[in-house]
């Protein structure tokens, strides 16, 4: 990123960005990662086709599609199994599942898919080699996808209704990346494919191509269930179904051991934001379109079903929220988009004011696309040796105030733990006192950890001003790790997430939908604080429009109307 | 058997292994950039880690203290921490006392592992800074050196005409901003001009370390399970109460 030139941007501030429950109202927006790789894929013309697809009359078998970018070749391979219907779990700890895929770079030959039968099943418990990108694994939603097979087999498309309630025929429950289980680690991955040197660029592929089997698997299925009657799915409906996700507490640690890159994943989005504000037109044209996505973003929070009440009422309250927004401006235009963000902050909630400003960025491509390619950076956390104990308390005053304000006196305050379980290293929360395990805990904590190392450098600070960090660090191990953030977070705009994550009252769930936001997904359904099932890719193009016009406009998707979801069936 | 595994994957589960052989947090994680530093490097850091298992063991509450600070020169105790461990810190410290001109120099005495000050001289030559390490072992001279900018060391050994037992456990740093500084040194500490013979030649490391991130590393299946078994440590055992903490 530019720093100079996007110096004099009105960002804004640290304190209100970084608070975590703001972070858990973002949603996506244009730069979401799925945003991205769906216009690469489509602007670029990937070639998405198979290679093989060896299924028996019930969808089991194995499928290989062949990707190929402007730029190389990659294989997606799917293995899928008969499972018992008692042994599908969303859980991480599951051991078998519907569908075990990878995506690996080049062609797939015979011997190279023996390995992967082998071991892609078996998930954690298999081993693969640097050929492969990404490890995942899927679960049928099995009454959607018996319903939709029904359907089809029956002459029929599926009521939208219906698919509204639960918009994917396929859940995913991890997609591994990173060198897990032998597999291509990232600095490869970032040098040799730039096609996926962004951050999950691989594992979002990954799902959008689980996501076009699962429709696929549906059509053939029905195909061999009833031959004579069997339509194929319209494709306005294959549009409107997704994949479904669940995520849980495995995506909270990386948050918090990636402060660099999350801090600039923040820094590009308030960016984006900041560039709408000071160079976005805000005429009638304008207004009208943002009419029409607050619309939009209104009917799709009122279609998602959830049994959360919580979650209910919140979707609610947004709809409300963005309505009035809509009426408001419809009666009297913004005087400048900056008046309307001001206006929205004083008076509704932090939901409405995310969604208002996603769909802000939404009508300005040309002012925040190029801030894309700067999702990515090389995390490098280092200690400055050289500065003083004064130096280093002073940096703490100054940027970590709200970890010094918490009072770790409390009990409350250090109620909870964060562990790993021996179950598939899961990580997990326990209470401190309740729980066993308090010994084992992950090293999260780091407004506790900052207060620790704050007390020991004022202690030593009154003898030795100018002593050293790297005289400090050398004799006190346990504050290192602590220092080097503080010290290589403290030059960035955003620095660390303000939050107790030890605190009694902690949401982890806020941090599972600040990553997800960046994802790009939707449909958020909690099934508690710890874990949240949501929909990927819904509404996005599928591979057969590939070469078609594309309007990126698939963000915040709504039920099809039933005249366009008809048209196209049997055109596949 | 081998088994392959990534750079990624190898270096979390070291992270592990020594937080669970019960290092602290700044530890564990430098000690595990070490140890996968030299093994991408082709300087055998799982080999040196599996040779001194039984004092990283017994090692893991120990810190060095700083004995004497006069100037530029720092004596420092290692209080037999291996340098897997500390090495970067001393790199740090070393770094520490630069100023515009001149040499900073580091005695560590009672230290442990000391080819394993390799990774902290790399680090930094990264910052932009020369350094020079040197120790004796039986009857050779050691040296690992590495000019600003340049990733990869040059490593090697010549032989003693007069050995000094007294030099075991002991380990000489010293840094500069300027490479002739360093040069200089080293042309010093070999006055002789003995016969050098390489530990390792920089095209040979940066070979290695391609190849390792290319098509991921060799580990012998016993060290993995060693290594696993260690890092197990951290792990807590499932109950019914505990899947409750993962939302189920």
């Amino acid at each position: 990123m530019n720093k100079l030139a996007e110096a004099v941007l009105p960002l804004r501030t640290a304190d209100r960005v970084m608070n975590l429950e703001r972070l858990g109202s973002l949603h996506p927006f244009r730069l979401s990662f799925m945003r991205t790789l769906v216009r690469n894929i489509m602007q670029q013309q990937w070639r998405i086709t198979h290679r093989r697809f060896d299924l028996d009359a019930e969808g089991y078998g194995t499928a290989i599609y062949e990707i190929e970018t402007p730029n190389e070749l990659f294989s997606f391979v799917v293995f899928a199994h008969f499972i018992d219907d008692s042994l599908r779990s969303d859980r991480v700890i599951a051991d078998e599942w519907d569908m075990t895929v990878t995506l690996c770079e080049g062609q797939v030959d015979d011997e190279h898919l023996s390995m992967l039968r082998a071991n892609v099943p078996l998930q954690e418990q298999g081993r693969i080699d640097s050929r492969s990108i990404v490890l995942s694994r899927a679960n049928k939603s099995v009454r959607n996808f018996e319903y939709v097979v029904g359907e089809l087999a029956a002459g029929r498309q599926p009521a939208l209704a219906n698919i509204a309630k639960v918009g994917y025929l396929y859940r995913t429950t991890a997609a591994y990346g990173s060198g897990k289980f032998g597999m291509a680690t990232w600095q490869k991955v970032a040098q040799n494919h730039p096609d996926l040197a962004r951050p999950f660029a691989a594992e979002m592929l990954s799902c959008y191509l689980i996501r076009q089997f699962s429709l696929e698997q549906a059509d053939h299925i029905a195909r061999h269930r009833a031959p004579t009657t069997a339509v194929v799915m319209a494709t306005e409906i294959k549009r409107y179904f997704g994949i479904g996700n669940a995520t849980g507490l495995g995506m909270a640690p990386y948050l918090t051991n990636h402060p660099l890159l999350v801090s600039r994943w923040i820094e590009v989005r308030e960016t984006a934001l900041a560039r709408v504000v000071a160079n976005g037109e805000n005429g009638a044209d304008y207004h009208r379109e943002l009419g029409r996505l607050l619309h939009r973003a209104q009917q799709h929070l009122l279609e998602i079903d959830t049994d959360n009440t919580q979650q209910q009422q919140c979707n609610t309250k947004t709809a409300d929220e963005l309505g009035r927004i809509a009426s408001s401006l419809a009666r009297q235009p913004a005087e400048s988009w900056k008046t309307l963000i001001d206006s929205v902050a004083n008076t509704y909630t932090m939901e409405t004011q995310e969604v208002l400003n996603s769909l802000l960025m939404e009508m300005y491509p040309e002012l925040i696309d190029d801030l894309e390619k700067d999702m990515s950076l090389v995390e490098d956390y280092q200690l400055d040796p050289q500065q003083t104990l004064t130096d280093a308390i002073k940096v703490i005053e100054d940027r970590y105030s709200w970890a010094l304000a918490i009072d770790f006196d409390l009990a409350a305050s250090q109620e909870t733990f964060w562990y790993r379980s021996e179950e598939k290293m899961e990580p997990r929360l326990g209470v401190r006192g309740i729980d066993p395990g308090c010994e084992k805990s992950i090293d999260i904590a780091l407004a506790f950890n900052i207060r620790r190392c704050y007390e020991q450098l004022v202690a030593e600070q009154k003898d030795a001003p100018q002593r050293s960090i790297a005289e400090f660090a050398l004799v006190h191990p346990q504050h290192r790790s602590v220092l080097r953030r503080i010290q290589t977070m403290s030059a960035t705009f955003y620095g660390d997430i303000q939050a107790n994550l030890v605190d009694a009252e902690v949401q982890p769930m806020h941090l599972l939908r600040c990553k997800l936001s960046f994802f790009g997904v939707s449909k958020f359904d909690p099934k508690s604080r710890l874990w949240v099932r949501n929909t990927m890719f819904q509404g996005a193009p599928l591979t057969s429009d590939i070469g078609a016009e594309f309007k990126d406009d698939w963000y915040f998707p709504i039920m099809p109307s039933a005249s366009s979801a008809n048209d196209g069936a049997n055109a596949d | 058997m081998p088994i392959r595994v990534s750079v990624n994957e190898l270096s979390a589960l070291l992270k592990r292994c020594f937080e669970g052989l019960g290092y602290r947090s700044g530890d564990y994680a430098d000690a595990a950039t070490a140890c996968i530093w030299m093994e991408t490097h082709a300087l055998n850091g799982l080999a040196l880690l599996m040779d001194s298992w039984q004092s990283l063991v017994d090692g893991a509450a120990l810190s060095p203290t700083i004995r004497t600070t006069t100037g530029a020169n720092i004596a420092v105790d290692a209080n037999r921490v291996s340098l897997l461990v500390c090495g970067q810190s001393l790199a740090e410290l070393a770094i520490s006392k630069l100023q515009d001109g001149g040499l900073n120099r580091i005695d560590v005495y009672a230290c442990r592992n000391r080819i394993a000050i390799v990774p902290g001289i790399a680090a930094i030559a990264q910052r932009g800074y020369s350094a020079l390490a040197h120790w004796r072992c039986k009857n050779f001279q050691y040296y690992a050196v590495a000019s600003a900018g340049n990733a990869m060391p040059r490593i090697a050994k010549f032989t003693l005409t007069e050995p000094k037992q007294r030099a075991a456990e002991t380990l000489h740093l010293i840094c500069s901003r300027a490479a002739a500084e360093i040069e200089s040194a080293l042309r010093s500490l070999n006055d002789m001009e003995r016969r050098v013979t390489p530990i390792v030649e920089p095209v040979s490391m940066l070979e290695s370390f391609n190849n390792s991130i290319e098509h991921g590393l060799q580990v012998d299946n016993d060290i993995w399970m060693r290594l696993n078994s260690a890092a197990d440590a951290v792990l807590v055992k499932a109950t019914e109460q505990s899947r409750r903490g993962a939302g189920a």
